[in-house]
């Protein structure tokens, strides 16, 4: 049985199925709530983000479902919702500092041999500068095109190409060489 | 295409942002050349690996909330669902029928047998079989 497109799902909510919220949430709750996650660091604001940025787009109007694929929709409204969490912020750099901090692996201890790898790869993406990281998870994890990305950030599409390209050399980078930021 | 097209278009392959054509050459290239069939593995290895150490789902409180505000806000009225459940498809009725016809038979044939009147047979009144029929009776 094909599956239903995210779009119609939307749809059949604002008609008052409720079932179809618990399938859209299924679909995006790991995705939507690890790239909040991973951008504002802390998890009770990320819980809040979360929440409200799913309300929001489950109840605005603006959206048509004909017109466009949710996905982009869903996390063009997150990144703001990010953004503004992070404007709102009496230090930007605090925010981002402790962010990376909950992210890192901890030094004092080192990790377990199983965790390792998804450690090594944690610290790696907290470590790249945060307009690639956006880049790299707007790709991984909201599975936008290059054009949809594009148009999330207002720049031309083959701008976001060659920025992603530079984002994910610098990830592996710092994957198998485990550099800091400063170095790229 | 050689090795040096291939690794140039390998992060477009692996984000599947290639045009069909290109897509089917570097899959080809693939196919044939070992090297480049490990750097794709690697590549591949690696963006999973960010892919999985992204996703994280979360607390099951976040969830219990959420639900709660869309049921609150996309919960249809009374009438509507009243609506909805008479436009539901000829099926249902004729399920419906078959439930509640046999019942409806019953629930009638069970009140004839409580009531002792209808028990018994019919009573007609003032009719004497042995009486002349009124065409010879004397009328006056």
């Amino acid at each position: 049985m094909p599956e239903v497109p995210d779009e119609e799902l939307v749809v059949a909510l604002r008609g008052g199925e409720l079932a179809a919220f618990d399938r859209l949430y299924a679909r995006y709750e790991r995705r939507l709530y690890g790239y909040i996650r991973r951008i504002v660091g802390e998890s009770a604001v990320a819980d809040d983000l979360f929440q409200d940025t799913f309300l929001k787009v489950l109840r605005d109007r603006s959206y048509d479902p004909a017109r466009g694929r949710f996905a982009p929709w869903l996390f063009a409204v997150a990144r703001n919702a990010c953004l503004m969490a992070q404007r709102s912020e009496r230090s930007h750099a605090s925010l981002r500092e402790r962010a990376e901090a909950q992210l890192r692996p901890a030094e004092a201890a080192p990790p377990d041999a199983r965790l390792g790898e998804a450690a090594r790869v944690q610290a790696a993406m907290a470590a790249l500068p945060e307009a690639q990281r956006q880049l790299i998870l707007l790709k991984q994890l909201g599975e936008l095109s290059y054009r949809e990305i594009a148009g999330l950030m207002g720049v031309a599409e083959g701008t976001i190409k060659s920025r992603l390209h530079a984002a994910t050399q610098a990830f592996r980078r710092l994957l198998t060489e485990g550099g800091s930021a400063d170095e790229l | 295409m050689n090795c040096e097209e291939c690794d140039a278009s390998l992060i477009d392959y692996a984000y599947d942002e290639l045009a069909p054509e290109p897509r089917r050459a570097v899959t080809r290239h693939l196919a044939e050349c070992a090297a480049c069939a490990v750097a794709y593995c690697r590549l591949r290895a690696d963006l999973d690996g960010a892919l999985q150490a992204a996703h994280e789902a979360p607390p099951p409180a976040v969830r219990q909330r959420l639900r709660a505000e869309v049921e609150r806000a996309f919960r249809p009225s009374w009438w509507r669902r009243g609506l909805a459940l008479v436009q539901r498809p000829v099926p249902a009725y004729a399920v419906l029928a078959a439930l509640v016809l046999p019942a409806a038979l019953w629930l009638v044939r069970a009140s004839g047998r409580d009531d002792p009147a209808s028990a018994t047979s019919p009573r007609v009144r003032g009719y004497d079989a042995a009486a002349p029929p009124l065409i010879h009776r004397p009328i006056l």
